[in-house]
């Protein structure tokens, strides 16, 4: 579905206020569909900001970030919403899941906003949404017998797999995983990332896996340390 | 929108102990704005209808607003009284149908004490065009044996304990302690009023017989000395009376109102007043017109405090519910949608409140119904009533709307701010 690359950002600049100096300044960085990125961004180098403009959320002071071959600053506000629940996964460090719904609604959430999520996930699974999710969920190993519990009887790893499960429905071609395993311990982190890596893969969605944590980056094809990629971070590194 | 509703249904069932306290506040509030309201309505019809199916009531030349203020409520002194001959007069016009003989002066433990004959019982009206009605016992008697007898209202007996077959001495003049009294000619109680929640309940009625009878030796507000006539004797004197205090009067037509208070104001014999009852009641109600308003405004801020709690609660669960909107927001709920979601709980909550709320007071008039009719002399309305009360339900769901609309609107800005990054 996706010929050219996945993202593609073009000298991009964002600043806080008209007179600051910009806090994000990146000549170019792009992301081929199929790909699996480990983005590394220790705390100061603009990881949440890159993050929110390359989700819509933060308009740029220039340049242009270009997801799916679409100019996200070409669309309006409900324009971009849209466009990132019918495209793109996401899963947060924590506070993952919507505390008084149970697993499987957790899981469904996106389709409840979406129509393409919804015909994509109908598409793959003969017509039944709740066979999508649970599909999905026994793909992260996730047991049978959780399926129906409030998300917060979880554990913080089972919240994590159910939040990729969410992340992954209806096929939306790209997930953004935003320090997904920083609260895990590391053997329910490895687990955590071979699942993850293994459904996107499966579902040929490209991932974007940002940490500040390097230990993980050999699981992926290719890093990108935003710390050198950042020019506004680097020269505040020479300024300080 | 269906999934939306399902959300904020199961959002609000995750926080329903305090929506139901807010919830609670409100119907709270709703059930005093308008039980003040319908009890306000309720003891003004009751007032405006202290006396119904009168046409006229005359009395000497007064102000209109005394008149009523004694003839009907037994409040203040006549300035003067009317002759026989004018009542009789009246009753000779071809347009009145009746009338009814008031004469008042003398009192009895600070109940006014009535002197009037059979057609007050017959004709005399209040509320909905409601006749007296006897509790207990009979009328007192019309006869010269049944001179010393009295009709007492509902709140005399209650107040004062009496049953049928109490003695009763009257006091001469109205008001407080160290009165003259008829102690040689006491009255025994033969009949007691159903309650009917107007002055009614207040007065001591007896014959105008009885009124000559108990005067016969005084003269000038005092007993006359060395005069002194035994009850068993009063018979041998002439009692009827010489004047009276006012009249009610009605007419076969009321078409003829107008016609007949004309008659009576011009009269030639003595300087009368009639006055159309109602136009006076509504006079006087302007007097207490202030105590009307003020309660509506007590209410009216209750209800305020009780929407600002809601504002206050829905504001505070904003923090609590940051995450819940983020994560929303990042699985593609867009400002709208959580905007709706707030609008719609705080909505279903006023509207809930509301609802309680008229519940609560349609409960309460049933419960209290009996009790506010003895008091009020009306019952209020158990459900919606009037143009009125469906403005203020209006308002408060307005206002309701209103109340989630702020909290929407910070929402929006805050999730939108959180959207993708939502670390707490």
């Amino acid at each position: 579905m996706v010929s050219g690359p996945v993202l593609d950002v073009r000298r991009l600049v964002f600043r806080w206020g008209p007179a600051l100096a910009p806090c994000l300044d990146i000549e170019a960085m792009r992301v081929e569909a199929g790909e699996q990125v480990f983005l590394h961004g220790p705390s100061g180098s603009g990881k949440s900001t890159l993050l929110g403009l390359l989700g819509g959320v933060l308009r740029p002071s220039g340049g242009e970030v270009l997801a799916l071959g679409q100019a996200l600053s070409a669309l309006s506000g409900a324009q971009r919403d849209r466009f990132r629940v019918d495209h793109v996964g996401f899963v947060f460090q924590q506070f993952n899941l919507v505390p008084y719904l149970d697993v499987l609604d957790n899981v469904l959430l996106p389709c409840r906003f979406s129509a393409q999520r919804t015909a994509r996930a109908l598409a793959s699974s003969d017509g039944d949404l709740h066979d999508e999710a649970r599909r999905l969920l026994e793909a992260l190993d996730l047991p049978r017998a959780l399926l129906h519990r409030p998300a917060t009887q979880l554990s913080v790893g089972q919240q994590q797999r159910v939040a990729a499960a969410r992340a992954l429905i209806g096929r939306p071609p790209l997930v953004i995983a935003d320090e997904p395993t920083s609260a895990l311990d590391a053997p329910t982190q490895a687990r955590f990332l071979e699942l993850l890596q293994r459904e996107c893969a499966a579902v040929q969605a490209t991932l974007v896996f940002v940490s500040h944590d390097r230990r993980l980056a050999g699981r992926f094809t290719r890093e990108i340390a935003l710390a050198s990629l950042n020019r506004a971070a680097a020269l505040a590194e020479v300024l300080q | 929108m269906t999934p939306l509703l399902r959300l904020a249904l199961a959002s609000a069932w995750n926080r329903r102990a305090t929506l139901g306290l807010t919830v609670a506040a409100i119907a709270l509030s709703v059930a005093m704005l308008l039980g003040v309201e319908r009890c306000r309505l309720a003891a003004r019809e009751a007032f405006a209808q202290s006396v119904s199916g009168t046409d006229l009531v005359v009395g000497a030349r007064t102000s209109p607003v005394q008149l009523m203020l004694y003839a009907v409520f037994r409040l203040g002194e006549a300035t003067n009284n009317i002759r026989w001959s004018s009542v009789e007069a009246l009753r000779a016009n071809p347009a009145v149908a009746w009338t009814i003989p008031l004469s008042l002066g003398d009192s009895h433990r600070g109940f006014a004490v009535l002197g009037t004959d059979g057609s007050y019982f017959e004709h005399f009206r209040y509320g909905r065009h409601q006749a007296l009605a006897l509790a207990e016992g009979r009328a007192f008697g019309g006869t010269v044996d049944g001179v010393f007898e009295a009709t007492i209202g509902a709140e005399v007996a209650r107040t004062l304990h009496y049953g049928l077959g109490q003695r009763i001495v009257l006091s001469h003049g109205s008001g407080g302690e160290g009165l003259a009294e008829h102690a040689d000619k006491p009255f025994t109680v033969v009949g007691i009023l159903a309650p009917t929640g107007t002055p009614v309940d207040r007065t001591v009625h007896v014959s105008l017989q009885a009124i000559e009878a108990i005067h016969l030796d005084w003269q000038g507000g005092a007993p006359i000395p060395g005069l002194a006539i035994a009850p068993d004797l009063v018979r041998k004197f002439d009692l009827q009376p010489k004047t009276v205090t006012a009249a009610l009067v009605g007419l076969k037509s009321r078409g003829a109102v107008f016609r007949v208070q004309r008659d009576v104001n011009e009269a030639a014999g003595e300087p009368l007043l009639a006055v159309l009852p109602g136009v006076a009641l509504d006079q006087l109600w302007q007097v207490v017109g202030v105590v009307e308003r003020t309660l509506l405004a007590v209410s009216a801020l209750v209800a305020a405090v009780g929407l600002a709690g809601l504002v206050a609660v829905v504001l505070a669960s904003l923090n609590e519910r940051r995450r819940e909107l983020a994560i929303l927001r990042s699985v593609g709920a867009g400002p709208r949608h959580i905007a709706a979601l707030l609008v719609l709980e705080s909505s279903v909550a006023t509207l809930a409140g509301i609802s309680l709320g008229l519940l609560l007071l349609a409960a309460g008039a049933v419960v209290a119904g009996p009790w506010l009719q003895a008091q009020l002399g009306s019952a209020p309305s158990a459900w919606i009533s009037g143009a009125g009360e469906g403005r203020l339900i209006g308002a408060l769901l307005a206002a309701g709307l209103l109340a989630g609309a702020l909290p929407a609107w910070r929402a929006c800005r805050l999730s939108l701010a959180d959207g993708l990054t939502p670390r707490l």
